[in-house]
């Protein structure tokens, strides 16, 4: 009886030790591809079993995946993933709709053990995934939570001092032109809010590349739309407000209520027992909109990065104890690019984030560069122009519905300066759908690899 | 440079799909091919110069006087015939016509079999430096030149199918030459593996059932040589005879210069394979330990003619062929005492 009790408690310390459960958080600007990333991704792992399209995710090369499948999980307040209505839509030929709200997708592999000292206790064994989506907008209120109210609106008017938002802003400052700081009331304060939010609703859609967009609940509020805690603003420098004014209270008040009970319990909520991160970038974006667009989204996604960083003084370390071991950061859409460029698209990439990456590599944590297509929708062809072949990409292009054959230009392998960013022009267009079977596996660039990093090692 | 980007109308441009192995890809790729990774050893001691010219020369005109020698000596041959009889005279020269067609063609086609060997090398090295490149479409055509140079040995078409099937358009010369290794090599590694363990547990048991020491040499001199032949041969570089010696030589070569690390590794599986023989008997003993001599000869052998280099993930060890050489050895002799116990019990009973 001793024996076999002891075996038994062995077997449950070996079991809680091999964690089955892994969570990932899938991070990224708006529009960089998350919805098709998770949608893909799910694709891949329900399609794996004929699968021969997945090479380099081992313990699939191996044979040992034996199943996989979706299940319910535990946390029935939060949406699920619509990954049925992802795939309609792209049976209808059209990308899955915007990411508005949070939602988790949990899948179950069944796979067979292969290190031996653990074989001889069990054969095989599984391992639980969530997968987490989220708007990217709402990433951004990140960095306010290591901000007070003067710090933010100090943040905020030197990021508007800079680049194509100062142009879009004289509207909204124009509104405090004839307005003198005693006359501010809570219902100026009101309609200032909602010239604000209409300011950073220009922005996201001017396709300039500003990214930088906070509070991220005003271009997309969720279940806030119209309740008060919305109604704030910052205080723009060509303006002045006394500190101690009632109208700088009921400001840094709603601000304090905005970070402590909107995206505090947000971050605390869903950022907590992450074990591994994606970062999606769109690379391609900027290097269609030029160095501005560029330099605005190395410095957000740096200040995003950077506060995931685990040091000491983090607020992230002190609220919750973090666990993300690996951070993979990935450029999305290879499928828009000629493969020979794939590694220049990887270079442009890491020399984008570099002080970050190092700044997280410092801290243990491992970081994984990679290109990749989660929805292949053009195929890489090659063509004669001017006496010379060309590697270009066939597809139909998103909007006019027709077939082009795109050279995009060429990605630079050294970083470039604003003058060569000036000179060196790029085009690269954004697909549409074309026929695809959506009963089967889908077609991706370098899938295997991500999933091989994401979760790869789990696999014993 | 012209690196401005064109959008064309699909009906109007005539386009070529992408398969992995575009020939005139050079311009595209030079930029890509500039940065080479740093931290990489690339220096290398260089092979010293071993003949002098004198040594040259000397080879060249002794081989020249023993070819013309043999061919006065065949000459005058057939003439003496001819005096006999000029039926006889016609028999023997069409006699030496057919030996020495005959010799030739096969003395050059074992040499361009052979040849493939000393190719292999510097298909390594330049598939190494695509790995670490980054290159596009150029690794392609060198695997498939291979792969034809394996069919004419071994049936891969399964293992080669599936590589095909996981191919994408997308995949680099590093991706390609990774998944040809995992796909198609692994197969190969696998039967080369097989033989290894086989005529390293034949000579094994040989040695160790074997009751005269002086035959012990040339029964691992033979399976080693047959070995090497079943090797080069699974890896599609079949080695003549005399390619063989010098493949041996490689091999022994490659073996002493092994690092010190592996040597230890080496060392420490054998002197564990013998510690537990040696309980046994020490004929035993030897056996294991020329059988593990010959593994290691035989994954040294594995080494030289796989065009891809081994990772740390993949490359054999020596541990697993070990055990199994151990194990055989040892279950067999104890068989065979077992029987001369039971024999010796026999004879007791009957007396």
């Amino acid at each position: 009886m001793g024996v076999k009790q002891q075996i038994k408690e062995a077997v449950e310390l070996v079991e809680r030790g091999l964690d089955k459960n892994i969570r990932i958080c899938v991070t990224g600007l708006s529009g960089a591809g998350k919805t098709a990333f998770i949608t893909s991704l799910v694709n891949q792992l329900l399609h794996q079993k004929a699968s021969t399209k997945l090479p380099f995710w081992l313990a699939h090369a191996e044979k040992r995946i034996m199943a996989v499948k979706l299940i319910p999980y535990k946390d029935l307040h939060i949406p699920e993933f619509p990954y049925t209505e992802s795939l309609e839509s792209l049976d209808h030929k059209q990308w899955p709709a915007s990411t508005r709200n949070i939602s988790q997708i949990r899948l179950s592999v069944k796979y067979e053990i292969k290190n031996k000292w653990i074989r001889k206790l069990q054969k095989t064994s599984h391992l639980n995934i969530d997968l987490i989506d989220y708007p990217g907008e709402w990433l951004l209120d990140l960095p306010l939570l290591n901000l007070d109210y003067e710090n933010w609106c100090r943040l905020f008017n030197e990021w508007l001092s800079k680049g194509q938002q100062s142009e879009l802003a004289d509207q909204w400052l124009s509104e405090f032109d004839d307005l003198e700081s005693a006359d501010l009331n809570k219902a100026n304060i009101k309609a200032l809010s909602e010239k604000f939010r209409e300011f950073l609703l220009a922005c996201k859609s001017s396709g300039k590349g500003i990214e930088f967009i906070q509070p991220g609940r005003f271009v997309l509020p969720g279940d806030l739309e119209g309740a008060p805690v919305l109604d704030f603003f910052p205080v723009p420098n060509t303006f002045s407000l006394d500190k101690s004014s009632e109208a700088h209270q009921i400001l840094a008040q709603r601000f304090n209520y905005y970070r402590d009970q909107v995206v505090q319990p947000f971050f605390k909520e869903y950022f907590s027992k992450v074990d591994r991160q994606v970062l999606l970038v769109d690379v391609l974006k900027v290097l269609n909109q030029g160095y501005d667009a560029y330099k605005e989204l190395q410095q957000t996604l740096s200040k995003l990065v950077t506060s995931f960083n685990y040091g000491q003084t983090n607020w992230l370390k002190r609220m919750f104890k973090p666990q993300i071991n690996k951070l993979i950061i990935a450029a999305t859409k290879s499928d828009q690019v000629p493969p020979e460029q794939h590694n220049a698209m990887k270079t442009f990439l890491s020399q984008m984030l570099v002080e970050a990456e190092n700044q997280i590599s410092y801290q243990g944590v491992s970081v994984n560069n990679l290109v990749f297509s989660a929805i292949q929708v053009a195929e890489p062809v090659t063509t004669e122009h001017q006496g010379k072949t060309i590697a270009c990409i066939k597809g139909i292009e998103l909007g006019s519905n027709k077939e082009v054959v795109n050279f995009p230009g060429k990605i630079p392998v050294e970083p470039m300066t604003r003058k060569q960013w000036k000179e060196q022009e790029y085009n690269f267009v954004n697909f549409a759908i074309p026929e695809l079977a959506t009963n089967q596996q889908l077609p991706h660039q370098r899938m295997d690899r991500l999933i091989e990093l994401l979760v790869g090692d789990k696999f014993l | 440079m012209n690196d401005k980007p064109i959008k064309f109308d699909s009906e109007q441009v005539k386009t070529k799909t992408n398969t992995q192995g575009l020939d005139n890809l050079d311009e595209l790729l030079s930029d890509n091919t500039k940065q080479l990774p740093a931290g990489i050893n690339s220096s290398k001691l260089l092979q010293p110069k071993k003949k002098t010219k004198l040594l040259k020369i000397f080879a060249a005109s002794l081989s020249l006087l023993i070819v013309s020698a043999a061919t006065y000596e065949a000459w005058q041959f057939i003439q003496e015939m001819f005096a006999i009889n000029p039926i006889l005279g016609g028999a023997v020269s069409t006699l030496v016509g057919v030996v020495v067609f005959t010799g030739l063609g096969a003395f050059i086609k074992g040499r361009i079999k052979s040849k493939r060997l000393r190719e292999r090398e510097v298909l390594r090295e330049s598939l190494k430096v695509l790995q670490t490149n980054g290159t596009y479409g150029k690794a392609k055509s060198m695997l498939d030149d291979v792969s034809q140079e394996f069919q004419q040995e071994v049936d891969i078409s399964k293992s080669l199918a599936l590589y095909q099937q996981s191919l994408q358009q997308s995949h680099n010369d590093a991706e390609l030459i990774q998944i040809y290794s995992d796909q198609v090599l692994s197969g190969l590694d696998r039967l080369a593996l097989e033989a290894i363990n086989k005529h390293a547990t034949e000579s094994a048991l040989m040695v160790a059932l074997s009751p005269l020491a002086a035959a012990d040499m040339a029964l691992v001199a033979w399976r080693s040589s047959k070995m090497l032949q079943d090797i080069s041969r699974i890896y599609g570089c079949p080695q003549t005879a005399f390619g063989r010696l010098g493949l041996t030589k490689q091999v022994a070569t490659n073996l002493m210069l092994a690092g010190a690390s592996e040597l230890i590794a080496d060392a420490s599986v054998e002197l564990l394979g013998k510690s537990v023989a040696a309980t046994v008997s020490t004929k035993v003993a030897q056996g294991i330990g020329v059988g593990i001599l010959i593994s290691r000869f035989g994954i040294q052998t594995m080494r030289l003619c796989r065009p891809i280099e081994f990772t740390n993930d993949n490359k054999p060890k020596l541990s697993d062929v070990r055990k199994l050489i151990t194990t055989k050895v040892i279950s067999l002799v104890t068989a065979k005492n077992k029987d001369q116990i039971l024999k010796q019990g026999e004879k007791d009973d009957r007396a």
